[in-house]
């Protein structure tokens, strides 16, 4: 029987899940991200100036998730180390009791504990459509109209009717899809933080002792960061809806106020046939493609309102580039972890068999020393 | 035990909060421009106009589409905004496409003294054709930042 407060075997079982969880589950995150958050080539005219950005910033959290399921799986390894090290302190016990004693019992691991079965959340990524010319329904109606009277508002005033919606360029339903994709990766950040937060009550029901809080106050932080981390994909989410809802509805306006300037240059042309008809009119219609000329100035200024928005929202995905690095999932874990090794070492040393491996047992002390950073810092791997 | 990671709303607002700025001027300018559209959707078709048009009708070179209007405005069954509108049936679908094959006709080449631009339009605050510059060259450099992302 184990003197240990451990569970061996279900503490090696729960460092397999870990790292196994760390390297498929949260693993697909940085992929999904990248793929998904992070297409552009559906994005032309107008998008071009924010897709740049939307790619890299996919890229640059992608990584960064790559470098949080490392440090995941590092922790499962660390754990299953951690196990195997408890195994050799305790066969190192036992050898030593028994030349003094009769070792009673079984070689089973006492239960201490209520630790519950590994659990875990799949949160699948996926693509999501697009509507392939959402501009042509809005503006369908106004086309037909204009094709007969453009010629009128030219000759008067030098510009084409349609020339400011002509500009407003893109597709902004591929802004929603992208920010579905991101709420895809929130979704599977949350999980991943429900699935360690859960998954480090249940070792802390088979693990008692100074390093197995050090490993509950590591888990809780690593669970409550992923939760943290979950806001900053949502919130990329809400820049593009943003973006891509400000963008329809200036274009929809745009459409309006040219229907505007088209019913004005109607009936200018209608003064110029009138003209034709009984001599008088060609006033009219040059006043009436005067007036034509506020709603088409008008129009004019919301192609830089959509300039300005989509300018706006690009340095805004830009800036959650930066948020990438600011959360330290897990700090400070060594000193505790040392304690317990020290009482270990002490343990085995005192009985005359100090294995080696003992000298290097803060597995866990090694993880995430900076903002994720786990897979930097020795020993996880 | 406090988590580790700082609450990420303060930083997330602070990143947000140049596009929120937009996004409500965005708002303001909607406001304005539904306040001009709601004003010039109210208007009639003016007095000049109206004129003009039982003028023409009276023409014996007017189409027979402008004269059946014509009788129905002066009878009340419809107004000649009903016309600009698109309301007013056949005859005003008829009258329409005949005033506008008229007018191509006659003044497509013709010479026309431009219209001039109000200062209600100058306080738009813009110059359309700087903005149709800014927007070409902002495309322009945009398709090739964005195409280095795909041919590095």
């Amino acid at each position: 029987m184990s003197e240990l407060q451990v569970e061996i075997a279900r503490l090696r079982a729960f460092g397999a899940h870990f790292h196994t969880f760390g390297v498929g589950n949260v693993g697909a995150t940085g992929q999904a991200t990248r793929v998904e958050a992070g297409q552009t080539a559906d994005m032309d005219g107008l998008l071009d100036i924010i897709a740049p950005a939307i790619h890299e910033t996919a890229l640059v959290f992608g990584d960064h998730y790559d470098d949080v399921a490392k440090v995941v799986a590092g922790t499962g390894a660390a754990l299953v180390r951690t196990a195997d090290d408890y195994a050799k302190v305790d066969h190192a016990v036992a050898r030593a009791m028994d030349k003094e004693a009769v070792s009673v019992g079984s070689q089973t691991d006492a239960a201490i504990g209520s630790g519950g079965p590994w659990s875990e959340h799949q949160v699948p990524a996926s693509y999501h459509d697009i509507d392939p010319d959402p501009a042509r329904r809005i503006r369908g109606g106004m086309d037909a109209d204009v094709r007969a009277i453009d010629w009128v508002f030219h000759k008067f005033t030098g510009h084409h009717i349609t020339e400011p919606i002509d500009a407003i360029v893109g597709n902004w339903t591929t802004l929603t899809a992208r920010g579905e994709s991101w709420a895809d990766v929130s979704r599977m950040l949350r999980a991943h933080g429900d699935d360690v937060l859960a998954n480090t009550a249940n070792v802390d029901g088979i693990w008692d002792g100074v390093a197995a809080t050090s490993f509950h106050e590591y888990g809780v932080r690593l669970g409550n960061g992923l939760h943290a981390e979950s806001e900053v994909p949502l919130a990329i989410q809400h820049a593009l809806d943003q973006l891509a809802e400000k963008w329809e509805s200036l274009y929809k306006q745009c459409v309006s106020l040219l229907e505007s300037v088209i019913h004005d240059v109607e009936i200018g042309a209608v003064a110029l046939a009138a003209g034709w008809w009984c001599g008088v009119g060609e006033a009219v219609a040059a006043k009436k493609c005067e007036e034509a000329l506020v709603a088409f100035y008008r129009a004019y200024k919301i192609v830089m309102l959509v300039k300005h928005v989509i300018t706006a929202a690009d340095l805004a995905v830009k800036g959650f580039q930066k948020l990438a690095d600011l959360y330290h999932l897990a700090t400070h874990v060594p000193e505790a972890v040392d304690l317990e090794i020290t009482k270990l070492t002490d343990l085995v040393g005192a009985l005359g068999s100090t294995p080696e491996h003992l000298d290097n047992l803060s597995h866990l002390g090694d993880t995430p020393m900076t903002a994720y950073g786990g897979p930097r810092a020795p020993g996880i791997a | 035990m406090p988590p580790a990671s700082p609450d990420p709303r303060a930083a997330i607002d602070a990143v947000l909060e140049p596009l929120r700025e937009e996004t409500e001027r965005i708002g303001r300018e909607l406001a304005s421009n539904s306040a001009f559209l709601e004003v010039r959707r109210s208007r009639c078709v003016g007095p000049e106009t109206r004129d003009l048009l039982s003028l023409a009708a009276d023409s014996p070179s007017a189409p027979d589409s402008l004269r059946r209007l014509a009788r129905q405005v002066v009878a009340g069954e419809l107004t000649w905004d009903d016309v600009f509108a698109h309301r007013a049936g056949p005859d005003g679908t008829a009258f329409l496409s005949d005033a506008f094959a008229t007018a191509q006709d006659h003044f497509a080449d013709a010479r026309v003294p431009p219209a001039t631009v109000s200062d209600e339009a100058l306080d738009v605050g813009i110059d359309p054709d700087e903005v149709a510059a800014d927007i070409a060259r902002t495309r322009a450099e945009a398709r090739a930042a964005h195409d280095e992302v795909f041919r590095p």
